[in-house]
């Protein structure tokens, strides 16, 4: 049985640490521009210019914190589907490339060309041949075996 | 119009982004309009932070709400998954057999 999830990848202490760094950070920058609008003299308004910088980079902080946070959450989740799929049907293979040495198959009036063991070519009057000579013909890889 | 209207509240976390980036453009080119408008560095300042700081804050919020949306698509996607493996194997998604 997989476990529970909640809906969302981020729980109660994430969401109120990203709220809160977000709110801290725009009140810091509401603060920074009343008070820089109340100054005349530019050396008065650098402190609170500086006040605003710390604002924005407070709610960077909270906003990298919500995604890394939700990053790691989504991370274990796939590490548990991939785990949950092995136990019910064994190992999960995922196809790729082939290999240069090995070859593909097609039929003359195919196409494209097929890995030996895919399905679109099974019972059917194939020969093998290099994927040079297949390109040649003008034979586009399978896009169900993914030659 | 109905099916907008369904969209916008399947999507509110992407509009909600939408809207914060296109809030901090018009911030940042208002603090450029209201910067190049004086030669008074004391008159500029205000600009720069409300244009300025603000249009970033704003972008960076709508940047984090895209990538949230992103991430909860990716969350429910793999909930669909263990489902149909549970179902596929037998067993209920609440775990009975």
């Amino acid at each position: 049985m997989s476990q529970p999830y909640a809906p969302e990848p981020w729980n109660r202490r994430n969401l109120t640490g990203f709220a809160v760094a977000t709110a801290l950070g725009a009140a810091l920058l509401g603060a920074s521009y009343l008070g820089v609008s109340s100054e005349v003299q530019l050396k008065d308004q650098v402190p609170l210019l500086d006040l605003g910088i710390a604002g924005l980079l407070v709610a960077t902080a909270g906003g990298v914190g919500w995604l890394a946070a939700g990053i790691k959450a989504v991370r274990v989740r796939k590490a548990a589907a991939v785990t949950l799929v092995r136990s019910r049907f064994g190992s999960v293979e995922v196809a790729g490339p082939a290999g240069p040495g090995e070859g593909f198959v097609a039929a003359a009036r195919l196409t494209r060309y097929h890995r030996l063991g895919c399905s679109l070519v099974a019972g059917k009057d194939v020969s093998a041949a290099t994927l040079a000579e297949h390109s040649t013909a003008g034979r586009r890889p399978c896009g169900v075996c993914a030659a | 119009m109905k099916d907008l209207v369904q969209w916008v509240r399947n999507q509110s976390d992407r509009v909600a982004s939408w809207a914060c980036v296109g809030l901090g453009v018009i911030c940042l080119i208002s603090g450029w309009v209201g910067v190049s408008a004086t030669a008074f560095p004391g008159e500029q300042m205000p600009y720069v932070v409300s244009g300025g700081l603000v249009g970033l804050f704003l972008l960076g919020l709508g940047g984090v709400m895209w990538l949230s949306a992103d991430l909860r698509d990716e969350w429910r996607e793999l909930g669909r998954l263990e489902r149909a493996v549970l179902v596929a194997g037998g067993v209920e998604p609440d775990g009975t057999k």
